[in-house]
């Protein structure tokens, strides 16, 4: 399983482009294991578009499923989209079974149930001990890549470093960090008005 | 295999509902409008007309897409499914 998913990251890693978040997805069995990763070419970090393969997934499997996950894009508490909403109900109907849906963001996760009476009334819970596979499918989704506040902040190490030889110019993060230092003053000046930094590293 | 006569410009309808699946039993317009299909299908299954799908009075197909497969070499006739939606978006 973990080549296995090794192999997935390492595709999925391809179609995340520009650096950006993407909508990942996974089925679940009835123990809660992954059975089936959805990473369709397709996705973006704003949507899994419909896809005949992944309900055909879903009907082939109809016997041994508890529930399916999907990742929306940033941080903090997450909810069902109604997009989302309609299309639990259209599956449950399909399969005729109740379905945990689990959505997930960057640091949080939220269980989604049917809670009637009507069509679309579906019940949303905090998870606190997430499952293991979370973590994958936030690999997956390329959660890492985005341009979170604290990770670039802290990436600087508390100012902004300089190497006059170096081949960086420009503003953009993640010039100015140790690992990609500007070659002006100019730049090192700006980094420093726009993050707060007085203290300048000379590499 | 079908006992159904399709002509060239119909097709066997096939429908999922409440885990159980089967066809239409007559053929359609293989051009008729998702609309046309998803209200043939909430008829049939609502009033049981569809071989291996129990009637179910409260049958809605509103989130469900249709799905067209022109006749191939494997398949000697157009097929159309509808089957329910499976997009997710934030």
């Amino acid at each position: 399983m973990k080549k296995q998913f090794q192999n997935q990251l390492k595709e999925a890693k391809k179609y995340t482009r520009n650096n950006k978040m993407m909508e990942a997805g996974v089925l679940l069995d009835k123990k809660g294991e992954v059975l089936y990763w959805h990473l369709p070419n397709n996705r973006s970090g704003g949507a899994l578009p419909d896809s005949v393969d992944l309900w055909s997934v879903f009907w082939e499997n109809r016997n041994n499923i508890s529930g399916f996950a999907h990742s929306h894009p940033g941080f903090g508490r997450t909810g069902p989209s109604h997009t989302d909403i309609t299309t639990f109900n259209a599956v449950e109907s399909g399969l005729g079974i109740k379905l945990d849906w689990w959505i997930t963001s960057g640091d949080s996760m939220v269980l989604v149930r049917y809670n009637g009476p009507g069509r679309l009334d579906y019940h949303r819970m905090d998870v606190t001990m997430e499952p293991d596979w979370v973590i994958q499918l936030r690999a997956l989704s390329g959660y890492e890549t985005l341009n979170n506040a604290d990770i670039e902040f802290a990436s600087f190490n508390g100012g902004v470093t300089l190497d006059p030889n170096g081949p960086n110019a420009g503003t953009k993060y993640p010039n100015g960090t140790p690992h990609h230092p500007v070659n002006n003053l100019e730049d090192v000046q700006k980094i420093a008005n726009i993050r707060g930094f007085d203290r300048i590293f000379l590499k | 295999m079908t006992d159904m006569v399709i002509n060239n410009d119909e097709a066997r309808l096939n429908v999922t509902w409440s885990g159980q699946n089967g066809d239409l039993q007559d053929p359609v317009f293989f051009e008729s409008t998702d609309g046309d299909l998803r209200a043939m299908v909430t008829e049939a299954v609502q009033n049981g007309d569809v071989p291996g799908i129990d009637a179910d009075p409260n049958a809605d197909f509103t989130d469900f897409v249709v799905d067209r497969f022109s006749a191939t070499g494997d398949e000697d006739w157009n097929k159309i499914m509808v089957r329910p939606k499976t997009p997710f978006g934030a």
